[in-house]
């Protein structure tokens, strides 16, 4: 590796922790305001024109507060547990590809840090990740609430994730690789995967908000019952870095989505680029408009709806994926 | 190819040691800015305000275990599937893909793992009701307690009614006509 190579790799991480240190200080403000109007309130308005800037006033606010580790809590757990959920969720955005190879001064630049083979695993070995994070907030805090959340939200995760898992299965057999890259190439030379893959882009997007615990599925934070589950006792710039981690998310997930079923950066007109972002807040908007329009799931019927309803239509998925695969593929001679 | 394949996972390494070291610092730099006044009130656990009653460390539902043993299966299935639908289809003339042969066999495989599926979805793996005790109105909450005599006349419903029937004193009210929830008395 040339010393070039290297400059380009660390231009490329400075310009995503900037995008996603850009995107969650809007998505907060975005969401507030969205769920204000929603609401027939105005949503944060002082901060900035139109209040735009709430976020990061929220955030400057945050890291200027105590820290507080509380006397009973497990030390080293307690301060590893918010980093364990940032950094996989900041790692996730390397193997996204916000475009394809473009020319930046006579250089051929590729939109995306990283394009490794197994991309759609890593991806889903990060996310996994994230639910360490969760487990050990609950459980260093030393707090019932806490505690409680912890439990709902591991269950949850890892319900959810088997689901989301065997759904993306059904456009990888359609495309035959796991390259995120190379799935948006198949999408330009054929059509956006969620046409022939739409059951499994339904089942996604219900498990992708499920895994970020939003709302309907936000029981692990539900107010009402555990003051705000796993990070109750989290306090400063700790609790900032769990908003961080659920915010930047629902960023990966919602381009994950966009990436492998509608067609990543593809899109006549526009550059590359601008309709990735589109796409991105299309779907970002709906993750707002869902939680300001469903109300949280009992516990039950959240388990159910996960194990007796989506991992059964994944699995339709990939069963009506194979058929139509050996019928059209002329596997099947009759 | 070997090299850019490698290429690939130095930079995602880098990404990976800068998120890391954004988390250190952050939190560095904000527990040096922000002030210190530990007190014991803030030091314990929050409760809602009451004292911390107990340590959180207590046995919970073992329900969890199953979820976890169940997400262990189904998450393996899942990886054996991630290989198999990379090379299903033939990607070029000289290297093809397993095709019907590889269909039949995931086919026969899946079949196994959905009479497993079917056995614990019998056996109630999936109903979280059942470990739980009934639902509040199962045993009538306050509102619904109007318990009936035998000669058929209402005994006085035990519900928040206009508050001129009710003691004015909120400490003489009885216990659950209050706290609102049924739960509360079967504790």
């Amino acid at each position: 590796m040339t010393w070039t190579q290297l400059l380009i790799i660390l231009a490329k991480i400075v310009v995503i922790f900037l995008f996603a240190l850009g995107m969650v200080p809007l998505l907060v403000w975005a969401e507030r305001k969205l769920v204000g109007h929603f609401q027939q309130r105005i949503g944060p308005h002082r901060v900035g024109p139109d209040g735009i800037l709430q976020g990061i006033a929220d955030g400057l606010k945050l890291f200027l507060k105590q820290d507080i580790i509380p006397a009973r809590a497990d030390k080293l757990l307690y301060v590893l547990a918010p980093m364990l959920s940032l950094v996989p969720a900041l790692m996730v955005l390397g193997v996204i590809p916000f475009g394809p190879v473009a020319t930046i001064g006579g250089r051929h630049v590729e939109l995306y840090l990283a394009n490794p083979n197994v991309a759609v695993l890593y991806v889903l070995a990060l996310g996994s990740v994230g639910v360490y994070g969760v487990v050990l907030a609950g459980w260093s805090s030393n707090n019932k609430y806490s505690l409680l959340g912890a439990c709902r939200s591991a269950a949850q995760m890892v319900s959810y994730e088997v689901p989301l898992g065997l759904s993306l299965i059904t456009p990888l057999m359609i495309v035959g690789s796991l390259s995120l890259v190379d799935i948006v190439q198949w999408q330009q030379d054929h059509t956006w995967l969620a046409l022939p893959g739409l059951l499994a882009f339904v089942v996604f997007m219900v498990c992708g908000v499920a895994e970020t615990n939003r709302a309907p599925f936000d029981l692990p934070e539900a107010e009402q019952e555990l003051i705000a589950g796993y990070h109750t006792e989290y306090s400063s710039f700790k609790f900032a870095m769990f908003m961080m981690a659920e915010y930047a998310h629902m960023i990966s997930v919602s381009a994950i989505a966009v990436t492998v079923f509608l067609g990543g950066w593809l899109g006549p007109w526009l550059p590359p680029v601008v309709w990735f972002l589109i796409k991105l807040s299309a779907l970002l908007f709906l993750f707002i408009w869902l939680r300001a329009t469903f109300p949280r799931l009992r516990y039950d019927w959240l388990m159910k709806l996960g194990w007796l309803r989506l991992l059964p239509l994944a699995l339709v998925s990939i069963f009506l994926t194979a058929v139509g695969m050996a019928v059209l593929g002329g596997w099947v001679r009759t | 190819m070997a090299r850019e394949l490698v290429a690939n996972y130095y930079a995602l390494g880098l990404l990976g040691l800068a998120a890391l070291a954004f988390a250190v610092l952050s939190l560095v730099l904000s527990a040096m800015v922000g002030p210190h006044q530990p007190e014991s009130e803030k030091l314990d656990p929050y409760e809602s305000g009451m004292w911390p009653i107990g340590d959180a460390r207590g046995p919970f539902p073992v329900k969890f275990y199953v979820v976890a043993m169940l997400f262990m299966l189904f998450a393996l299935e899942a990886t054996f599937l991630f290989p198999w639908a990379a090379v299903l289809k033939d990607r070029l003339p000289e290297w093809p893909g397993l095709g019907l042969y590889g269909l039949v066999e995931m086919g026969i495989f899946l079949a196994i793992l959905v009479v497993g599926y079917l056995c614990i979805w019998r056996r109630g793996a999936f109903d979280w009701q059942q470990a739980e005790p009934p639902f509040d109105g199962a045993q009538g909450g306050p509102t619904r307690r109007r318990r009936v005599t035998p000669s058929g006349g209402r005994l006085r419903p035990q519900v928040e009614g206009p508050p001129s029937r009710q003691p004015t004193d909120p400490t003489l009210q009885s216990p659950d006509s209050h706290l609102g929830s049924g739960r509360s008395t079967s504790l």
